[in-house]
């Protein structure tokens, strides 16, 4: 840098830094390709009624095979539809989720489930439930007065 | 003109702690990611 | 220079801080309200019928102290540092006076519908959730009246300059014309969310509005707005407290480099804050990932220089060895170590930021009360604890009395520190290990686990400590203003001198029009095209809602 006089030990510690920062890069970025993915979005819903585009199914737990499931859930004041997820341990669920009204979140206790839910846009993630036990979820962006009783759970029974 | 001053050692000092703060508390926090398992 | 040249500065000053110390002494008291309620403690029956809700008490938490306090703040401090610094007036004060007006108009406009309950939306205000068109207008005019009060200062400098042809533009002076020039840039997306969008939307003119847009817009301002918030400290930190430390400024160029970083990179970078958004293509969410580890390198920069600038002031002092010279700089000015300790707090406020900041990492913490103790260790320590360094000796300047009491003030000092250490421990922890989300009114939550209680009990009394501790400052700052000892000798601005004299520094650390044209580039390249993408699906039909 033309007329920039750097103290060396300056210059080593940006140069440290650099290094600490791409090597946290690289690990972001291996991860990302083996499959640790932000929630990705499946197509934008039309929310005015007769408007073209997919429409949102109906909440329902829905299953694609042996322990592979897909999830279509709708945040709501002040709900979870649906509340309650049952299914066998070891099984893979992908969950698709849309809000009915306003800005809602979707967080999944001891999973890496955290997404927000917009109205006229549809997030979706998966998860693999090897341990049985109860896995709560809640919302973590405000929506009004009853914010806080927004919650659910996903029962993971033991395949026994 | 340069003068002379000494070499900033205890800041070196304080900053290669800080820096091993910031490696150790990323990779905690990355390690819980990955235990969490994989979101595809 | 006769003393009493800079009066009317000085009272735009006074009335600016005025105005924010009001704003953060009503703000804080939600807090304590906040962990309160969460370990069961149910105190807003006291405040009824004010106040209605938790909701509302956190709204006003949010927009009191993040939004109100900090904008007054910092813009009446960047105007006393930039006529000081400069040794020059405002070049046309009315330009200045009449920002403050509309900042004032502002502030009351918005103040009617948040203590009315109508605007219980949180600092976010994110659509669908609709508050009283007042609320969306009122803020509006609070930052254009700082933009009005950012040319005030450009007129000032331009004329210095004019006048100054090939002297390098004192540091504090640039640095702080530089932090309102960020901070213009950055508020066009908030000025768009509010004039497009929201305002016509919460007037009845369109029914519908895009959640996802306005969000957008929102947090295109929204990150760079925290580095509207820390610039200001750091042109303390530079350019100030090397010289209450006994020592010189490091570095004048490498100082300056790090400002002009602050300009490129702190707004291309905003997606960071909508990872886990749907509708926003997963490559553009990795581009910003990469701007804002950019981004982390001025404070980087900064760190070195600006410890390595206290080293000389503490070697100076008698320090010797490694680290023992750290003790040998002067703790008992409550200026000097209520900085230090927001310096030092910042180191972990910035790993977490790293942490948030990279991409699917971001997902363990999301939304969490870790996010509520990052930003307690970043805004209301590295920034708010900093501020009121400063004004342990800006007080006392702008009232002409001797501060009340250094003992206080230091004791106040440790006293938030002390808080701050548990309270953001506990939520870093809450978020980390369980997951459990912020904005909530946890106490009545039916999930509310036992297993979260020592946590949050700690959190707590943190909460009160901090609380108390700000009590004590509004004491100190009273009993300054109004006591009856007159300052021997007027309290000075700190200037640091550098150890190389600035007239050294290379031009091109004082030329504006690259770096602007690099800015603007650089904001096109990396928000251009998601921005493009919302806008040509853009689907205005979600109708206001009132939640609560």
């Amino acid at each position: 840098m033309n007329g920039l006089r750097v103290d060396p030990y300056e210059r080593g510690w940006m140069i440290a830094s650099g290094i600490i920062l791409a090597f946290f890069l690289l690990a972001v970025g291996v991860s990302a390709y083996h499959g640790f993915t932000l929630p990705g979005h499946d197509e934008r819903l039309e929310t005015s009624p007769g408007g073209g585009g997919a429409r949102f199914p109906e909440p329902a737990v829905v299953q694609r095979g042996p322990g592979r499931y897909d999830v279509y859930m709708r945040a709501q004041i002040w709900a979870f539809v649906p509340n309650e997820i049952k299914i066998p341990a070891g099984s893979t669920v992908t969950f698709h989720v849309t809000s009915a009204d306003v800005l809602h979140g979707f967080l999944i206790e001891r999973t890496n489930i955290n997404l927000m839910a917009l109205p006229g846009q549809v997030s979706k993630t998966t998860a693999r439930f090897d341990t049985p036990g109860e896995y709560r979820f809640f919302c973590h962006e405000y929506c009004g007065l009853g914010h806080q009783i927004m919650w659910g759970k996903v029962i993971v029974e033991s395949r026994s | 003109m340069e003068e002379v001053h000494p070499k900033p050692k205890g800041t070196i000092a304080i900053l290669i702690v800080f820096a091993s703060l910031i490696v150790i508390l990323w990779c905690c926090v990355y390690l819980v990611l990955l235990f969490r398992g994989a979101t595809q | 220079m006769p003393e009493n040249n800079f009066r009317l500065e000085e009272r735009l000053t006074a009335w600016h801080i005025g105005i924010a110390l009001g704003a953060l002494f009503v703000g804080t008291w939600f807090g304590p309200l906040q962990v309160l309620e969460h370990v069961g403690i149910d105190l807003y029956g006291k405040l009824a019928p004010g106040i209605k809700s938790y909701y509302q008490g956190l709204t006003l938490h949010g927009v009191l102290n993040a939004l109100v306090y900090t904008t007054f703040f910092i813009t009446g401090f960047l105007t006393f540092t930039t006529v000081h610094s400069l040794k020059t007036r405002l070049r046309f004060p009315w330009v200045n006076i009449l920002g403050l007006w509309l900042m004032a108009a502002g502030l009351l406009m918005t103040a009617v519908p948040l203590l009315l309950d109508n605007a219980t939306v949180l600092y976010t205000f994110y659509p669908p959730l609709q508050a009283s068109a007042l609320f969306y207008i009122g803020l509006t005019l609070v930052v254009v009246g700082s933009w009005v009060e950012g040319f005030g200062l450009y007129f000032t400098v331009a004329a210095w300059r004019a006048t100054h042809q090939g002297e390098r533009t004192p540091f504090i002076a640039f640095g702080s014309v530089l932090t309102m020039a960020m901070w213009q840039i950055a508020s066009l997306g908030i000025a768009a969310e509010m004039l497009v969008l929201l305002i016509p939307w919460s007037l009845g003119w369109v029914r519908g509005t895009d959640p996802l847009l306005a969000r957008t817009l929102f947090w295109f301002t929204g990150h760079p707005i925290v580095y509207f918030w820390l610039l200001p400290a750091y042109v303390s930190w530079y350019g100030m407290l090397p010289k209450q430390a006994g020592g010189k400024l490091f570095s004048d160029p490498l100082a300056r480099l790090a400002f002009w970083l602050f300009l490129v990179l702190s707004i291309p970078v905003g997606l960071h804050h909508q990872f886990a958004d749907p509708g926003i293509s997963p490559t553009w969410k990795a581009v910003h990932t990469l701007l804002t580890y950019g981004v982390t390198f001025p404070s980087l920069l900064t760190a070195f220089t600006v410890i390595a600038s206290l080293e000389l002031g503490g070697r100076a002092r008698g320090g010797k060895g490694l680290f023992a010279w750290v003790c040998k700089l002067p703790w008992q000015d409550p200026s000097f170590s209520a900085q230090a300790l927001a310096m030092a707090t910042f180191a972990f406020g910035g790993i977490g930021g790293i942490i948030n900041a990279s991409y699917n990492v971001d997902l363990v913490v999301h939304n969490t009360l870790w996010i509520v103790g990052h930003f307690h260790l970043t805004l209301a320590t590295t920034v708010v604890l900093s501020f009121i360094g400063i004004t342990y000796w800006l007080v006392p300047k702008l009232s002409g009395k001797e501060l009340w009491s250094a003992r206080a003030a230091r004791i106040q000092v440790w006293l938030w520190i002390v808080g701050m250490l548990p309270f953001s421990a506990s939520h870093h922890l809450l978020g980390l290990r369980y997951g459990v989300p912020r904005r909530t009114m946890l106490g009545t939550a039916p999930y509310l686990s036992l297993e979260w209680n020592p946590l949050l009990l700690l959190a707590a009394l943190g909460g009160v400590l901090l609380w108390a501790s700000l009590l004590l400052y509004f004491v100190i700052v009273l009993g300054t203003m109004f006591g009856s000892r007159k300052a021997a000798q007027t309290s000075e601005m700190p200037v640091a001198e550098a150890l190389v004299d600035p007239s050294e520094t290379p031009a091109w650390l004082d030329t504006w029009t690259p770096w602007l044209i690099v800015t603007i580039l650089l904001i096109l390249l990396s928000y251009g095209p998601p921005l493009a993408e919302l806008v040509r699906n853009v689907d205005l039909s979600s109708p206001g809602l009132r939640a609560w």
